[in-house]
């Protein structure tokens, strides 16, 4: 868990690593696609992110098939040089697929907010 | 929690409005605008329970922590929706950034969530095992806090008569606190405020006692306090925890807890 919630610029490969062996499915497909650019990004960016689960839980639970669905209350703090950390609370919907080693998210979206 | 910060705030908002309102219509009317234009789901800002009104969309998170007990009345939302532009906007790797840590810290979380459900005996915790009790607990729990966290400020009775039945203990207080910023300013401003549960997951059941994690969506609509032409309305995302009892068959919520000490 620990690991999981911290990206620092200057130890990039090894959180990625971490990440890639959380997720599985699309998930896992849109992550392993977007690294190299988004390492790029980081190291130029040098930005520390912290996120740190305020609360979660578990939704929906159906062991036959191996899904389930959670709910996630975050909060993300962002820090780069030069400028005061930045904190923000976002409200997360997700998917995990039971695999032969674990659970893993294989889904991730945002609550979205009733616009209409 | 409605803190005495944002309560002042809004007073000091409510106190700028008209000019806010004929001045600087940018100001007034934030709305919820796409973060920007990158690919991801957009961040929300403030995420906290509001019982209040609200002029501005500002991440109270980000600008609360900055902002010195609200020396600049008139923009203290613009302040940090200022701030959310510039973070957003000019670069979008950070948006991607944010994403992707994001990404990996609820990956690993829910795998310890669904972990914990798959462990072994002696465990307290019921909820999803106790489909039929999770199931009433949090149809319990979202009606009464969809009843809770509305008020029509021409019948403001209907709220007051259901806080008695679905609150108990801290909840009380709580409740009070955070409806008394409301109801100072209903009358004046015609508020409606409506509160819909949008997602409602059960954290722990044990027996008579139950935690929820709750996401809200919090409505507001204004007729009042000078504005002349349509109704203003506002949308606002809200996330808390709820502590709830069952007490003699009915589940009532003991206490709130709404991330705001972040």
């Amino acid at each position: 868990m620990q690991n999981l919630n911290t990206l620092d610029w200057q130890h990039l490969s090894a959180g990625l690593n971490t990440w890639s062996q959380s997720t599985t499915g699309d998930l896992h497909t849109q992550l392993s696609q977007g690294q190299a650019d988004f390492s790029k990004q980081v190291e130029q960016a040098h930005t520390v992110t912290t996120a740190k689960v305020l609360a979660g839980a578990v939704t929906e639970l159906d062991q036959q098939t191996g899904l389930a669905s959670v709910m996630v209350a975050l909060q993300i703090t962002v820090s780069e040089p030069g400028s005061s950390p930045t904190v923000k609370q976002s409200r997360l919907l997700g998917q995990l697929t039971r695999t032969a080693s674990g659970w893993k998210l294989s889904d991730l979206a945002q609550a979205s907010s009733t616009d209409s | 929690m409605t803190t005495t910060r944002q309560t002042i705030n809004h007073r000091r908002r409510l106190a700028s409005r008209p000019t806010a309102d004929s001045a600087t219509a940018p100001q007034s009317r934030p709305t919820s605008e796409p973060a920007s234009g990158t690919p991801g789901p957009a961040e929300v800002g403030g995420t906290g329970l509001r019982l209040r009104p609200r002029v501005s969309a500002e991440p109270d998170q980000a600008a609360g922590a900055a902002e010195p007990a609200g020396t600049d009345a008139a923009t203290p939302g613009g302040r940090g929706r200022a701030a959310l532009r510039a973070l957003v906007r000019p670069r979008p790797p950070l948006l991607a950034v944010l994403l992707t840590v994001v990404l990996g810290c609820f990956a690993g979380y829910a795998q310890a969530r669904t972990g914990s459900l798959d462990s072994g005996p002696g465990r307290t915790n019921t909820a999803l095992t106790d489909a039929a009790r999770t199931s009433q607990v949090k149809g319990s729990i979202t009606q009464a806090v969809n009843t809770l966290f509305s008020y029509d400020y021409a019948d403001p009775a209907r709220t007051d008569d259901a806080a008695g039945g679905l609150l108990t203990g801290g909840a009380v207080k709580q409740y009070a606190s955070m409806l008394s910023a409301v109801r100072a300013d209903a009358g004046k401003l015609k508020l409606v405020l409506t509160t819909t549960v949008t997602d409602c997951g059960l954290e722990q059941l044990d027996g008579d006692r139950a935690q929820l994690l709750v996401f809200a969506d919090q409505r507001d609509t204004t007729t009042g306090a000078g504005t002349s032409a349509a109704a203003a309305s506002e949308d606002s995302p809200a996330m808390f925890t709820v502590s709830a009892v069952l007490v003699k068959g009915t589940w009532r919520i003991s206490d709130i807890g709404t991330f705001s000490t972040g």
